[in-house]
């Protein structure tokens, strides 16, 4: 028996007799602790799957309105193999809404950085097209689709246009900003080491521009995703959108389930790709980033 | 005399040593690079209520090899006065004279150190250094060996591929020491460099810089707030006053270098600087 | 520059544009059967909005915009400032929550339609998702940066549970809220426009639809303005109730 208070007592556990669980078990119940808010997330969505799953295969919800998990797991199978609709598979459509996306993106993002740069040098210009890019903004890009299938036909190149349109104002905004933010003293320092005209612009103004471009950049993403399968549920064969749209048309619940699961997918990726563009662009720009 | 390329162009531009700006051709006389003259300068800024005079009448000679300290209160046009010498604009009266000839724009024979370090964040602290390098044309191998062999000067050679961003305050500054010196200007302009930094860091900064100037023929025009550091520092310091800015009075330090700060001759200097500045 | 010559300038801006598209129609460079001229598209919208019914199909299209901003912001507002509050809710609906944010909210209709069919339901749904997320956002960050002193300071005061949210949470949360909200309407607002065109009997995007099944284009370009209007009068709206009301306790 030890005694309670000794002087070389320092750990305040010894002062009271414990059973010390076995270190196995106290490594799990710290691993445990530690990640437990993080696992909460995936634990609730595992149980509202299970839970789905029941509730659907029993009938304790409708089927036909809820499939159930398998159901769409078998779908999207489907959309691999024999696809949907009959003979489209999911390659097709992903692809032709990759590549939609991809060309009305850079269209217009490259048009906007061009412009913006050329508009953002001067003050009184940059002012005067504040009130026409707002207006241009406005407007809801989608409701220009019959318009522009009116003056550019029923195919691609309209729906180009569409995203590019969407893209251009977003991009065309924060490169203007960025532009007329450039810190006069890179531009001095620039001076100072005998950068002119064409070398001032293209070593100093625009890598000190960039940054804060991005934000619109990454934002035009997002809207160019939105608008494409917007433009595909209003009228195209192939395409996520177009997917879905079939999908609904026929009452195919769990091929609509199945659409949605990769247009998410989708939405996800392009994200996540400007952000590591954005990464390896402009790795010096954390301090804008953080306050994002 | 002898035909000075300042700054290299584009190559399908230059036709030998005649550069598309005129300007840019210096014909210095042998032996008097570094030469600052100063004549009745006076400057002006737009301001919310007509202009605002920012230095008057300034005029001053500053020799080749002449370590300079500007000291005065804030709004005495210390910061004018160094941009109006880089060139970053023109005096709305009087000359501003580098070896004799007129500054229009910022050129690699001035080198520029600003207060917050102004170093690219893009780049490396080896690729800032080399900028000026680039800008001239200079080859990728020989301006990484100038830009190494410089940082290895002010002490920075391990942190080379550090972004500014990883660097101290400190090496910030020598960095942006580094690079100005990059471009071997005849002329070294600092305004408040050491500002920002702690005291520490300053001495030991005052320290890098007169070793780094004591072996070289550059002018050295130092703008400061502080009366301890113009005295460490200069050949002559120059006080100005305050709205308008002029030239209050200028005084002498003949102390031999390295200056001992705690020394009686030194301190002898603070009262009368403090009372020029004060008046 | 001062005020009034940004917006001298600004506006001589907005009418060198209708100009250019006055004098675009008139040289004809675009086929002026899609693209009527400004003064045409004028012209029509002041018919729709005497003799025609413009203003009952805005009014239709408004009550669905609003109905679906409500009930996605209000969720988006509740959730979102019960995530900022407590980790354990944050954590636990973070995941399912991440998981359905990158579905452009459009993409709802299939399934609001086959849930609620073609009626008002399914669009109102889909505007409640576009209004959701922004909200959400805010709200979540707007709560959780809360400054701790803050609400040790208002509890030390005596305040009870309800009343430390309304009095303290709120106004804290609200710069972050307001620009939550401002977002989320123009969101919503898309929204509707978007599946009001797909499948409506009323509203805006029945009018486009109108417009387009009748080859009617200065329908279809008075529709596209007076949206573009509207939304651009609801920022400022937007703008002058969260300046004026809540955030006039921090400096523009």
């Amino acid at each position: 028996m030890r005694e309670p208070f000794t002087e070389s007592t320092s750990d305040p556990r010894q002062l009271v007799a414990v059973d010390r669980p076995r270190s196995s078990e106290r490594v799990l119940v710290s691993f445990v602790r530690r990640h437990q808010a993080a696992a909460l997330g995936p634990v609730i969505v595992a149980a509202i799957g299970i839970g789905w799953q029941y509730a659907s295969s029993t009938g304790l919800i409708s089927p036909f309105l809820f499939p159930a998990p398998t159901v769409v797991a078998r779908s999207i199978g489907t959309l691999f193999t024999r696809g949907f609709p009959l003979g489209v598979t999911i390659n097709e459509h992903l692809v032709a809404t990759v590549l939609r996306v991809v060309r009305g993106y850079l269209v217009g993002s490259s048009a906007a950085i061009v412009v913006g740069v050329l508009i953002g040098r001067s003050g009184v210009l940059s002012l005067a097209v504040e009130p026409i890019v707002t207006l241009a903004r406005s407007v809801a890009v989608i409701s220009l689709l019959p318009l522009s299938v009116a003056l550019l036909g029923a195919g691609e190149l309209s729906r180009t246009a569409l995203i590019a349109y969407a893209v251009f104002w977003v991009a065309v905004t924060s490169t203007i900003a960025a532009v007329r933010e450039i810190d006069p003293l890179m531009i001095r320092a620039g001076r100072a080491q005998g950068a002119r005209g064409v070398a001032l612009f293209r070593h100093v103004a625009l890598p000190a521009a960039l940054p804060r471009i991005f934000p619109g950049l990454k934002t035009a993403v997002g809207l160019s995703f939105t608008v494409i399968v917007a433009v595909e549920l209003l009228g195209a064969q192939v395409g996520l959108g177009a997917l879905i749209a079939e999908a609904q048309r026929l009452f195919r619940t769990d091929m609509v389930v199945a659409g949605m699961v990769f247009i998410g997918l989708v939405g996800f990726v392009l994200a996540r790709a400007l952000d590591l563009i954005e990464a390896r662009l402009v790795p010096w720009a954390d301090n804008l980033r953080q306050g994002q | 005399m002898r035909l000075r390329r300042s700054r290299s162009c584009h190559p399908c531009l230059s036709l030998g040593l005649l550069l598309v700006e005129p300007e840019q051709v210096t014909l210095v006389p042998a032996g008097s690079s570094g030469l600052i003259q100063l004549r009745g300068v006076s400057h002006e800024f737009p301001g919310r209520q007509g202009n605002v005079s920012a230095i008057e009448r300034v005029s001053l000679e500053i020799d080749t090899g002449e370590f300079v300290c500007v000291v005065g209160r804030s709004g005495c046009g210390k910061t004018t006065l160094v941009n109006l010498l880089a060139g970053f604009f023109r005096p709305s009266r009087g000359e501003v004279l580098i070896n004799g000839s007129q500054v229009k724009a910022p050129g690699l024979d001035r080198g520029v150190v600003f207060q917050q370090s102004a170093l690219f964040p893009w780049l490396t602290a080896r690729d800032n250094v080399a900028f000026g390098s680039r800008m001239r044309g200079m080859r990728k191998r020989e301006r990484t060996r100038l830009a190494m062999d410089l940082l290895a000067r002010v002490g920075l050679e391990e942190a080379h591929d550090r972004y500014p961003r990883q660097l101290s305050g400190g090496m910030q500054q020598r960095v942006a020491i580094a690079r100005a010196l990059a471009t071997d200007p005849s002329v070294l302009l600092m305004d408040e460099p050491f500002g920002s930094l702690d005291e520490l860091t300053r001495t030991e900064m005052q320290d890098l810089l007169l070793s780094l100037w004591i072996n070289t023929p550059k002018t050295v025009l130092f703008v400061t707030h502080s009366i301890l550091e113009a005295v460490t520092l200069a050949d002559r310091v120059i006080v100005m006053s305050q709205r308008p800015g002029r030239i209050a009075a200028e005084f002498r330090i003949d102390l031999p270098r390295p200056r001992d700060r705690s020394a009686a001759e030194f301190i002898s200097y603070y009262g009368p600087i403090h009372r020029a500045i004060e008046s | 520059m001062t005020r009034t010559r940004k917006t001298t300038v600004q506006v001589i801006a907005v009418f060198v544009l209708v100009g250019l598209w006055q004098a675009e129609a008139w040289f004809g460079l675009v086929d002026r059967m899609v693209l009527p001229s400004a003064l045409t598209v004028f012209e029509r919208i002041i018919q729709e909005t005497t003799r025609g019914d413009l203003l009952p199909q805005i009014w239709a299209s408004m009550q669905r915009a609003y109905a679906g901003f409500a009930i996605g912001g209000s969720a988006g507002l509740l959730l979102g400032m019960a995530a900022g509050w407590n980790r354990t809710v944050a954590s636990a609906i973070r995941t399912p929550l991440e998981l359905i944010r990158p579905i452009p909210p459009l993409a709802w209709i299939t399934l609001a339609i086959i849930w609620f069919g073609i009626d008002d339901g399914s669009k109102v749904f889909v505007i409640a998702m576009a209004a959701f997320f922004p909200v959400f956002t805010s709200a979540e960050r707007g709560v959780r940066t809360i400054d701790p002193v803050l609400i040790r300071a208002a509890t030390t005061l005596g305040r009870t549970r309800w009343r430390l949210v309304y009095e303290v949470v709120l106004p804290a949360a609200a710069p972050e809220l307001a620009t939550g909200i401002k977002v989320a309407w123009s969101w919503s607002f898309a929204a509707l426009v978007a599946s009001e065109l797909l499948a409506a009997q009323s509203g805006l995007g029945f009018l486009i639809n109108q417009g387009r099944i009748n080859g009617d284009f200065s329908l279809i370009v008075a529709s596209v303005l007076v949206i573009a209007m509207l939304a651009l009068l609801s920022d400022q709206l937007f703008r002058a109730i969260a300046l004026g009301r809540y955030l006039r306790w921090i400096a523009p």
